[in-house]
């Protein structure tokens, strides 16, 4: 559930900023996406990402919505420290607002998806776009190799070799931006 | 700074340039993706979805508000403070809902060209509408009355546990949680069996202040009413918070408990309602007596 404020993140900050910063590994290049059984529109897989000294638990999630929107969404979580991703990359979906506490001037305020998910310090989700999202935004949009590619570097993931995300029903490919009302009869 | 006066026409403009900057599209196959300068209390931007269906325009939500509620964990019609039906009144918006997927969109049908802006308008207001009523009551709502109940049923375990362990033949004590100490809002008491004595606890959550507040309320009625409803018994009655406190507690709100905690836990509450209070971690004292 989406909270104004997450306590967990301002009352542990450093620890927070350490998941990112830190360069974590992914155990497997295979990502198997299953069924999620809270959201029938959705696939979602996980693989396990080490810690240097294995200080920390984490995971990557890999989620794909395969119903109107056909989005996907990467996203970095740690279990130990909170139950809500910690970093996140959505293909699409609503445009982020920055809220008025992030001090910014109007035109800048809004951040279109694909974007990035981060918090800062006072526990306050923000969304941003790195000079490459922002240079060439389409191109990430259907391409899933790419965008997770761009997400390991932006959030200091390493693997060897080159990352699979294994699906059955929906074959992943570049396309634009879904028509979420295709299909849908207005009376 | 440039006078306000002396520029009016230049700041209307440069005003409206930026709420203009706002507004943006996306380009989805058949419809369009309008996103309006806008924006919900979950921060996410607005945006109606504009798509043909033979000889009319469809104004929709696209099924924002249908992720919204999932999001939330929330029906949008199942709860009477989200105003479901009169803010389906009050914007004219029509649903429809999939039979497959039960996505619900929220839309207007309009012919006239004319006619869409004032469309996009109001699908755009009943979004911000809907989505505000279910964030003011899921994103702002406090989420810590479970951590307090987490805690009053860690101290309630942690307490049975202690009871257990240190009867003896000698001295037996009894775990109890019955209505007469539920009443007077205790959250659980110990009795030492075959005698009066008998010990009532109140877990006091501090995680935040609205739980605190609630929490010191509930032990002045106790701490004032025990000795009415219990009155055949030798009635020790103890405080149990859940962080220890650094400083100073002074809840100003309740004008209840002025404690220098400097000398934690020697020093006995000189409140009129307190005995004591303890810390989780020194519940044994409460044997030691």
């Amino acid at each position: 559930m989406h909270k104004e404020i997450n306590q967990t993140v301002k009352d542990n900050y450093l620890r927070y900023q350490s998941i990112g910063d830190k360069v974590k590994t992914l155990k497997s290049t295979d990502i198997v996406l299953h069924q999620n059984q809270n959201h029938a529109g959705s696939q979602v897989g996980d693989i396990a990402l080490t810690f240097p000294d294995d200080d920390e638990c984490g995971r990557l999630n890999v989620s794909l919505n395969v119903d109107k929107t056909k989005s996907f969404a990467f996203k970095i979580f740690c279990d130990d420290l909170m139950p809500e991703p910690c970093y996140r990359f959505d293909s699409d979906g609503p445009s982020h607002t920055n809220p008025p506490a992030a001090n910014l001037v109007l035109r800048d305020r809004r951040v279109h998806a694909p974007h990035f998910h981060k918090y800062d310090q006072d526990g306050r989700e923000t969304a941003y776009k790195t000079d490459e999202l922002a240079s060439d935004e389409t191109s990430f949009v259907g391409n899933y190799q790419k965008a997770l590619s761009h997400f390991f570097d932006e959030e200091r993931v390493s693997v060897e070799g080159s990352v699979q995300i294994l699906t059955e029903t929906l074959p992943l490919g570049d396309r634009d931006f879904e028509d979420p009302l295709k299909g849908v009869e207005f009376k | 700074m440039i006078d306000l006066m002396s520029n009016v026409e230049g700041l209307y403009a440069e005003i409206r340039s930026d709420f203009d900057s706002m507004w943006s599209i996306k380009d989805r196959n058949a419809t369009v993706e309008f996103i309006t300068p806008y924006t919900t209390l979950g921060d996410d931007a607005i945006s109606v979805f504009v798509t043909q269906r033979d000889d009319e325009y469809v104004v929709s939500d696209g099924g924002r508000l249908y992720d919204v509620g999932k999001e939330q964990g929330v029906e949008l019609d199942g709860h009477k403070g989200f105003h479901y039906g009169e803010l389906i009144t009050k914007f004219s918006v029509k649903v429809v809902e999939q039979a497959q997927t039960k996505r619900r969109f929220f839309y207007k049908m309009v012919s006239d060209m004319k006619m869409l802006s004032a469309a996009i308008y109001d699908v755009a207001h009943f979004q911000e509408a809907m989505a505000n009523a279910v964030y003011l009551d899921t994103m702002f709502a406090p989420e810590e009355p479970r951590e307090s109940v987490y805690f009053r049923r860690k101290v309630n375990e942690a307490l049975k546990q202690k009871t257990r362990d240190l009867s003896s033949e000698k001295k037996k004590y009894e775990y109890i949680r019955d209505d007469k100490i539920r009443f007077c809002r205790f959250s659980s008491g110990i009795r030492e069996v075959g005698t009066n004595k008998l010990w009532l606890g109140m877990t006091i959550c501090r995680s935040n202040i609205n739980n605190y507040r609630h929490s010191v309320y509930q032990a002045e009625f106790g701490f004032r009413y025990a000795n009415q409803f219990l009155p055949d018994a030798d009635l020790r009655m103890s405080t149990v918070v859940d962080k220890l406190p650094t400083a100073l507690v002074n809840n100003r709100e309740a004008g209840l408990l002025q404690v220098v905690m400097n000398d934690w836990p020697k020093r006995r509450i000189k409140s009129h309602s307190f005995d004591e209070i303890i810390g989780m971690a020194s519940m044994d004292t409460l044997f030691a007596a």
